[in-house]
């Protein structure tokens, strides 16, 4: 069990400029190494630059995957795919074409969304019995619009009663033409703003067939439906050769993007390094389990000297765990991750955070439903692996308190058929139900105050180490007191307060009566488990009644007994998660815990 | 049995101190969320804040159960 972040070793490495892709590449394979940015701390050397042709590998890394992108969501292809050998260089031209291919693909398909704006509007102009475009080439003192609106009837009557304007309209279009002087055209824009309609001026519209090279509207819509016709045609062809190749070569050209993101990654990690006229300076730190490696691979380049150094605070933070426990180091991620040199507490959160959750919750039917839940989103929610993993845990435990409280969705018996024995009723028996959440309280914040004394012994801070312990002995000394050892019970009392005092100041002297508060505030396990447990009984009570009542009653009752627990399920599974999660990061994080690491990411292949 | 008198100071106990927990977690709540949506490493800090006043509750609770039981 790890109680500690792994330790850290800061590294910098100087080497000749010949060796800098050489280094890279070395320590991209290895991915040991956290790059630390260098930020002119060394007069004498300068910020380094990017490798040759970073900018080209990023172009072309970022044009493959906007392409993968487009094809997976069109031609919905799954992302699933295995890692095979490619040459970057030979493969990349001829993958090249085929993106090339789909850009033209796509353009077709916004020149097909034109061409189809166009034949609208000439149909349009059509249906109102304009055959020929050269039919207005005379108005040049008037403005004249082809409109199209849904209130198109009630603006052609209304416009018409405006003097001097005229208005050519069919019965079965929603488009229309209006004509007026061009002196009018304030007027005419006032009286549109009451209505939707979009207009047009019709000289531009008619230019705009000037493609088509004729002036009567039938030839003018053909010609438009025989190039869409063309178009869809190359479209089609351009889709399916594009498609097929990427469906056919999906391996080949996944890995392909990846070697170029690893390209890409390499030549830019020149970013992070510091140069002279003849030399390179690379920092970072590296897990101290793996310096010998590292050093023992870095020795095998010529001129390199490498310099190790104790990480101090600002070194990232690497959280190393066996695969029972990593998956709740995702509970830290939504609060801060531990410093270095500090308590990480995942071991311990995965033991109390199952069993907080579980006497919340304590009921076996909403155990089981919690299992269910978690296994639903782990095959159906990707990256869901961690929350699944807790969830498993958390129902497995509400599971065994359901055991205890002999609970199965509030009734005592599982469907009537087997009678549960009840070894705790924590129903009635609620006084003793207060003590046990007070004393899993104590236990839990004491845990708590003994990690901070293990941080402060470990950082050599003696002070606080008595500090942290003395809030131990200063419950002890009350406990004394209640079982009347008065005298012992005060000494120890005011030693406490005085080690407090000396440890933590003032500071620690107000915090004294917040740890009533904090102790007191386990009684939401009890809280949060009894208004569970009293509403899984008020449904099954409720739907018992309905029941017995007859026909329709059975199925209303079997409904309301459906509703009621799929209800009271989600209820049992958000407030336990979140008020166990307010337990350890409000009451038990706030005694030992420092927040505020930089996650541990080592230079090399995700 | 709970004298009528009883169970009413116990539902008040819990009652009034969940209107002021409720209260002071709606303030401290749209802030949290305010930080959170510009920056989602927020959420374990805005949670910590926004949950604090429910011990309120607690308070009431135990003033509740200690009203039912005398």
């Amino acid at each position: 069990m790890n109680l500690y972040p792994a330790k850290m070793k800061k590294v910098e490495i100087f080497t000749n400029k010949k060796n800098k892709r050489k280094i890279i590449d070395l320590l991209y394979s290895l991915k040991m190494l956290h790059l630390k940015k260098y930020n002119k701390e060394i007069d004498f050397v300068d910020l380094s630059s990017p490798l040759n042709s970073a900018e080209t590998s990023a172009s072309k890394y970022l044009k493959l995957t906007s392409a993968i992108n487009l094809i997976l969501k069109k031609a919905k292809i799954n992302d699933d795919y295995q890692t095979v050998p490619v040459n970057a260089g030979n493969y990349y031209s001829l993958v090249e074409k085929e993106i090339d291919n789909i850009k033209i693909m796509e353009k077709l398909g916004e020149k097909l969304i034109d061409l189809d704006t166009t034949i609208i509007k000439a149909t349009g102009l059509k249906k109102i019995g304009v055959n020929r475009t050269d039919l207005f080439s005379d108005f040049k003192n008037y403005n004249i619009f082809f409109a199209n609106s849904s209130q198109a009837k009630d603006i052609g009557q209304e416009i018409q009663k405006i003097k001097n304007v005229v208005v050519y309209s069919s019965s079965n279009s929603d488009n229309f033409i209006f004509v007026y002087p061009s002196k009018m055209q304030k007027e005419i824009s006032n009286f549109l703003t009451a209505y939707t309609s979009k207009e047009m001026n019709l000289l531009s519209l008619i230019e705009s067939f000037d493609d088509a090279k004729t002036n009567n509207i039938d030839n003018i819509i053909a010609h438009y439906n025989r190039e869409k016709l063309e178009l869809e045609k190359k479209r089609v062809e351009l889709k399916k050769e594009g498609f097929d190749f990427f469906t056919k070569n999906k391996n080949k050209i996944f890995s392909l993007r990846d070697l170029l993101k690893e390209e890409v990654c390499k030549k830019q990690s020149g970013i992070y390094f510091g140069e002279t006229r003849n030399t390179i300076y690379i920092s970072g730190w590296v897990p101290e389990e793996n310096i010998k490696l590292l050093e023992a691979k870095i020795s095998t380049l010529k001129d390199v000297y490498i310099e190790l150094t104790v990480a101090k605070e600002n070194a990232p933070v690497f959280l190393k765990h066996n695969e029972s426990v990593k998956d709740y180091d995702f509970l830290l991620s939504f609060y801060e991750l531990p410093k270095t040199n500090t308590i990480d507490p995942t071991a311990i959160m995965a033991f109390t955070f199952p069993l907080l959750f579980g006497l919340m919750l304590g009921d076996i039917g909403y155990g089981f439903m919690v299992l269910l839940i978690s296994l639903f989103i782990k095959k159906r929610m990707k990256g869901t692996g961690a929350i699944s993993k807790i969830l498993t845990m958390c129902g497995t435990s509400s599971i065994l308190f359901g055991i205890i409280f002999g609970e199965f969705f509030g009734a005592e018996s599982i469907f009537g058929l087997i009678h549960l024995h009840v070894f705790f009723h924590r129903i009635h028996e609620i006084n003793t139900l207060m003590m046990i959440c007070i004393g899993v309280g104590v236990l839990h914040l004491n845990l708590g105050f003994f990690l901070s004394a293990l941080k402060h012994y470990k950082n050599e801070h003696y002070l606080h180490f008595v500090g942290s312990l003395a809030w131990i002995m200063l419950q002890a000394s009350i406990a004394l007191i209640f079982l009347n050892y008065t005298y012992t019970g005060l000494i120890l009392a005011l030693s406490s307060v005085v080690l407090i005092y000396k440890a933590d100041g003032i500071s620690g002297l107000i915090e004294i009566p917040g740890l009533l508060g904090n102790i007191l505030s386990y009684m939401r396990i009890m809280a949060v488990g009894l208004a569970s447990a009293y509403l899984a009984i008020l449904v099954n009570e409720q739907a018992l009644t309905l029941i017995s009542s007859g026909t329709i009653g059975i199925i209303a009752g079997i409904l309301l007994l459906v509703a009621g627990h799929t209800f009271n399920t989600i209820l049992g599974l958000i407030s336990p998660f979140i008020h166990t999660l307010r337990l350890h990061y409000v009451e038990f994080f706030t005694k030992f815990y420092e927040g505020g690491g930089e996650k541990y990411n080592p230079f090399g292949k995700e | 049995m709970v004298e009528p008198i009883s169970a009413i100071a116990a539902a008040l106990a819990v009652g009034i101190c969940a209107v002021g927990a409720g209260y002071a977690e709606g303030k401290i709540g749209v802030a949290a969320v305010g930080a959170m949506s510009e920056n989602e490493k927020f959420f374990g800090k805005g949670l910590i804040m926004t949950v604090l006043p429910e011990t309120l509750v607690i308070f009431g609770l135990i003033i509740g159960i200690m009203i039912l039981n005398a």
